[in-house]
């Protein structure tokens, strides 16, 4: 029983910290911006094939030497991330940007918009006549991705409890890049001018703060996180599939919101918990009503504590 | 003839006369099967575009009118095409055919809708996007799951088609034939229960809960000044709206006589309906019709018209994914969410004070 | 001494470590123009917004007619919450009890043997757990325990399974063999586990209902339905709707009000659908029971019971005209009185024009009469003569008093000192959030702490 617990701890913060790091994107642009964008799902999942097709470019596989391996993943991180802040930042730029002054159901919806071309730009990738595609014949099915790191467990053999060197990847990665984030945000320039821009925009601008330069450096910023976020869950789920992206997006979104949208600590807050209920309920319940768990913990929150866990009541001025 | 039009309750009224003649006339078919030599049954379309009018009417109900961003809609719509699935299946004893269901399953969507929206509705609009989202994803799971009541992927079937008296059944199917006159039955109850739900929504909006509406979606915090209670108001509007959807999924079940698998209902099914909405103007009655049969148009007319030429122009079958242009329908859908509010946020065809509201803001920008 | 109309007591407002309004009493008699007046962030609006439910205030209390603004407890909200959790515990049973096979046993089942009524009736839900029940699988029947993890017997027809099914039921209910007891305990062990997530939903379903009950016990509905109406500084018209719809939203409410849930017309309206679908379900019923074509039977019950819903309708609403008619009554009613407010403010020549197209003073006079349409006590104006020019500021100081002599009290927030030293009979200052005097005007004019405050620093504006 102990053991069981202590293994569903492990996999509730593993993948605590996969949602958390794609919840961060979704919070910090709604922390500015107060809109939920949609598509930030879909860069992850399009993060995901970038470093597939780099996988398969570059040959990689288990057999691969160490050596070959570590630049290879390295390779994968830096042009996901780079990849996910860009076309976050694009995805800004043409289609959300001339929307800022619209009502708010505009953005909204170009956002699901987006999300859509993006699912369907994941399909048709799908379709690539590369091997690791399995040929291009099965546009829309799931794609294996190689598992590169060793299967051992590194508390031996013997052991209940499996831990993986990829657990301790997912964990360890995360960690520095959300405090890395941290010290951004907290103690950087461009950190201070997020916070203000988040507590009031207007008054950020009269400050002399560029707004659009800050939000430029959200999207950015957030995108690179979901693009990190993509490579840690490709290797550690081993497999990409071109609806990963609505799936794991509508978590992270519930792990935001469950923190406090907006709320930067309340993100990796809300992600971990979700991925311990998730873990838990799949042992304990059934995973196949993983959705409807996550859901109603949601719906309960948000009635005894509408802001979520870590957010504050902001009232609208009058 | 405009005033002669006018005189006659105008493009409405024109418009139910010409879909009531149209079955017994289908002279677009004759024309289009003298043209191209292939039968279209362009009734058949028309039923189920009658179908989604119903559906695309409920959300509209919800997020044009209410302005509550419902992202779930497909769920209410499943729980009306479930509903109908166990009353009248073989399997259950119940059996108490289409007149039974279309009485109980709009009560089921709208207790559904009451249990979702009371503990809700109480939120800010964009948790309720989410809640709504992730709510129709537990509908889909809890059907998909529930493998006993619901057949799980295979879906209940099969529906019967609804009774009609002698009389009507045989006035409806030329030369015996059956399976036309349950065609004719479902598009004339389909037409008459959308021109009634049409109805209805127009007298709601001149109402004094239209007037809250509007009242809401402008100033929320003002009208709940005013004495307005906008809890209230809102949950009075997804519950219909969450009916009406049921509504639509009794018929959807009927007319299909199954009620399809879980999966059906999804997310996208729900931003389907939305997108429809958005093409033909959010909270305008007339253009949640016209994107209702833009859409379904796209989908059963001109998607398939396209892959065939696709495939005519890369020579012969492919198999390729890019080649079949149902699978192009996301980004065609997106793109059109994308372009219509950058260019004409208030839709093909606005009711006028929507077009305002939308224009103004946008104008501000 | 009658308790006056607005009484605020030692009222608190604190925003994170920012306090808006700190201590401040304010008290308005019934009938009297009363003013806040105080330099700009001195707390006056947030003192308004504290006061109509905007804001919730940090300690304090407000007061209209002796009575706490905030929706007092009453026994009826116990029975809410309750059945509240009642439903949620239903949910979190339905949920625990595996409603699936609970169904497949009770309804799917062609065998009558596999679920008696009466007998789940007799001992209820115990019976339910302990009950053996039968699974037809790959065209043989299964006679399992309830959880489905004991199988008894496996038979091919429903005679041997309902024989196996008593027999099974036997055992159970007077087990034997170590096997039996295991299974025995096992069932009640599942029925803990639905007991425990009845009363788990119970207490959350209670909980949450009484969470959000405390969320809203004072909002700006509810505080306006007790008779506090306002306007706002920066002037909040529903900018697309008319002037006559804008004052016709405000007056809605107490057309609703007015129509109680006993009046008749409501009743009909909650009771005629519920009366068809129940003659409905009766008619399937007893159709299917005497074997009929339920198709044949079913419209024609329909039709029965819409014929009756329309009979009732015509007999009880038509003639006590409590529903359709009155409601066209009062559609009527309230449309009158609306033009009349808008002739009171002045507006009567505006009243098919669009809020926005009206100039800044006569939007200002359609906020009054939008909140004259809730047919307030107390009317609470927030810089009502901002932006008006001379002649405008006069015509305002006279509707206000008309206001007043028409039995309403009022309360102005107002930079305008000619305002409010013309109109009030008293004032009260604040500043940082603080009340530093209370007097007539002539009192406060003479004040040497205000004038050092406020006169001396800010001026007229």
């Amino acid at each position: 029983m102990l053991d069981t617990v202590l293994q569903q701890l492990l996999i509730g913060l593993t993948n605590g910290m996969v949602f958390a790091l794609v919840a961060l994107g979704y919070t910090m642009v709604y922390g500015i911006l107060e809109f939920i964008n949609f598509a930030h799902g879909d860069v992850f999942m399009l993060s995901a094939f970038v470093s597939l097709t780099l996988v398969g470019a570059l040959g990689l596989n288990d057999q691969s030497s160490a050596g070959a391996l570590a630049g290879g993943l390295v390779l994968c991180i830096v042009a996901s991330s780079v990849f996910g802040g860009l076309l976050n930042l694009t995805i800004d730029r043409v289609v959300y940007k001339p929307l800022r002054k619209a009502p708010k159901l505009a953005p909204l919806v170009s956002a699901i918009g987006v999300s859509f071309i993006l699912q369907n730009v994941g399909l048709f990738w799908g379709g690539m006549s590369m091997q690791i595609f399995g040929g291009g014949g099965q546009a829309a099915a799931p794609k294996a991705f190689p598992n590169l790191l060793p299967a051992t467990n590194l508390l031996g053999a013997s052991s209940h409890v499996t831990l993986q060197p990829k657990d301790v990847l997912v964990i360890g990665a995360s960690l520095v890049v959300m405090s890395a984030l941290y010290g951004i945000v907290q103690f950087t320039k461009l950190g201070k001018a997020m916070r203000a821009t988040a507590q009031d925009p207007s008054a950020a601008r009269l400050m002399g703060i560029d707004v659009d330069q800050v939000v430029s450096a959200t999207f950015l910023i957030g995108g690179a996180l979901g693009g990190f976020a993509s490579v840690i869950y490709s290797l550690y789920i081993n497999t990409v599939h071109y609806q990963m992206g609505y799936q794991n997006g509508l978590y992270a979104f519930t792990a935001a919101v469950v923190g406090g949208i907006g709320n930067i600590p309340g993100a990796v807050l809300g992600g971990l918990l979700l991925g311990l209920v998730r873990a838990f309920s799949d042992q304990f319940i059934g995973a196949q009503w993983q959705p409807a768990v996550l859901f109603g913990i949601l719906i309960v929150i948000l009635v005894f504590r509408p802001a979520g866990l870590l957010g504050s009541t902001a009232r609208e001025k009058v | 003839m405009a005033a002669l039009l006018k005189k006659f309750g105008g493009l409405p009224v024109l418009a139910l006369v010409v879909l009531a003649i149209y079955p017994f006339a289908p002279v677009v078919d004759w024309a289009l099967e003298a043209a191209t030599g292939q039968a279209l049954h362009i009734d058949r379309q028309l039923v189920n575009i009658f179908i989604f009018s119903i559906l695309a009417l409920a959300l509209n109900l919800q997020v044009g009118q209410a302005g509550l961003l419902q992202l779930g809609i497909a769920a209410f719509f499943a729980v009306g095409a479930f509903t109908t699935g166990v009353l009248t299946v073989e399997k259950y004893p119940f059996q108490i055919g289409f007149w039974g269901a279309i009485l109980i399953s709009p009560l089921a969507g709208a207790i559904g809708g009451f249990l979702l929206g009371a503990p809700t509705l109480r939120l800010r609009g964009d948790y309720l996007a989410i809640v709504t989202l992730g709510f129709g994803e537990v509908m889909r799971i809890v059907l998909l799951n529930l493998e006993n009541i619901t057949d799980g992927p295979r879906g209940l079937n099969p529906v019967p088609a609804p009774w009609l008296p002698t009389l009507v059944r045989d006035a409806m199917s030329p030369a015996g034939d059956a399976s036309i006159g349950t065609l004719r039955a479902m598009y004339f109850l389909a037409l008459i229960v959308l021109a009634a739900t049409v109805v209805c929504l127009k007298l709601l909006e001149r109402s004094r809960i239209g007037r809250a509406f509007v009242a809401l979606r402008e100033d929320e915090l003002a009208a709940s000044c005013m004495g307005i209670e906008p809890a209230r108001i809102k949950l009075a509007a997804f519950t219909g709206g969450a009916a009406l959807a049921a509504l639509a999924g009794c018929f959807y079940a009927t007319n299909l006589t199954t009620t399809a698998e879980p999966n059906t209902y999804d997310f996208n099914y729900s931003i389907m309906v939305l997108c429809c909405l958005i093409i033909g103007g959010l909270g305008s009655i007339r253009g949640a019709l016209l994107g209702a049969a833009l859409l379904l148009g796209f989908d059963n007319v001109i998607s398939p018209l396209l892959t065939r030429l696709l495939q005519t122009a890369l020579g012969g079958e492919s198999t390729h994914v890019m080649a079949s242009f149902s699978n192009w329908r996301w980004i065609v859908f997106g793109t059109a969410l994308v372009v219509m509010m950058r260019l004409r946020p208030e839709g093909l065809w606005p009711s006028s004070p929507q077009a305002e509201e939308l224009h103004e803001s946008a104008g501000e920008a | 001494m009658a308790a006056p109309l607005l009484n605020v007591d030692k009222l608190t407002l604190r925003f994170g470590g920012l306090t808006a309004v700190s201590e401040v009493d304010l008290r308005v008699e019934e009938g009297e123009i009363a003013a806040v007046i105080g330099p700009n962030g001195a707390g006056k609006t947030s003192l308004f917004n504290a006061i109509t439910g905007i804001y919730e205030p940090t300690s304090g209390e407000v007061q209209l007619d002796g009575h706490d603004l905030r929706e007092p407890m009453r026994p009826g909200l116990l029975l809410r919450w309750v059945l509240t959790g009642l439903g949620v515990g239903l949910i979190g049973l339905l949920t625990a009890s595996n409603v699936d096979s609970l169904w497949a046993a009770s309804i799917k089942s062609q065998d009558p043997n596999a679920f008696s009524v009466a007998r789940a009736l007799h001992d209820g839900a115990g019976f339910m757990a302990a009950q053996p029940r039968v699974d037809l699988r790959m065209g043989k029947l299964f006679v399992t325990s309830f959880d489905g993890q004991t199988t008894f017997a496996v038979v091919k027809t429903p005679e041997l399974a309902a024989a196996a099914l008593n027999d099974a039921e036997k055992r159970l209910a007077n087990p034997q063999t170590d096997d039996d007891k295991a299974t025995a305990a096992r069932t009640s062990a599942a029925l803990r586990v639905r007991f425990g997530a009845f009363l788990a939903g119970l207490l959350l379903g209670f909980l949450a209902a009484r969470a959000v009950w405390q969320r809203t016990r004072r909002t700006p509905t509810s505080v306006a339905l007790r008779g506090v109406a306002r306007t706002f500084q920066n002037i909040r018209l529903f900018h697309n709707m008319t002037v006559i719809e804008n004052v016709l939203v405000a007056s809605d409410r107490h057309l609703r009000a007015q129509a109680k849930l006993s009046d008749p017309g409501r009743l009909t309206a909650i009771l005629a659908p519920t009366a068809l679908l129940g003659l409905t379900a009766i008619l399937a019923i007893v159709v299917r029971k005497a074997a009929l074509d339920a198709a044949e039977a079913l419209p024609i019950g329909i039709l029965a019971s819409l014929l009756l819903g329309l009979l009732a309708w015509l007999i009880i609403v038509k003639r006590r005209g409590a529903f359709s008619g009155a409601s066209l009554n009062q559609e009527r009613a309230a449309r009158a009185e609306a033009i009349e407010l808008l002739k009171f403010v002045g507006l009567e020549h505006r009243i098919r024009d669009l809020a926005r197209n009206l100039p800044y003073g006569e939007q200002r006079r359609l906020e009054i009469a939008r909140a004259l349409a809730t047919r307030p006590r107390l009317l609470l104006l927030d810089e009502p003569a901002a932006g008006m020019n001379p002649s405008e500021t006069v015509s305002l100081m006279h509707l206000i008093r008309a206001i007043r002599d028409r039995g309403m009290t009022v309360l102005l927030i107002e930079h305008h000192m000619r305002v409010v030293m013309g109109i009030s009979d008293r004032i009260t200052v604040l500043v940082h959030g603080k009340r530093i005097a209370e007097g007539t005007p002539d009192e406060i004019r003479q004040n040497p702490a205000v004038i050092e405050a406020y006169l001396g620093a800010d001026g007229e504006h």
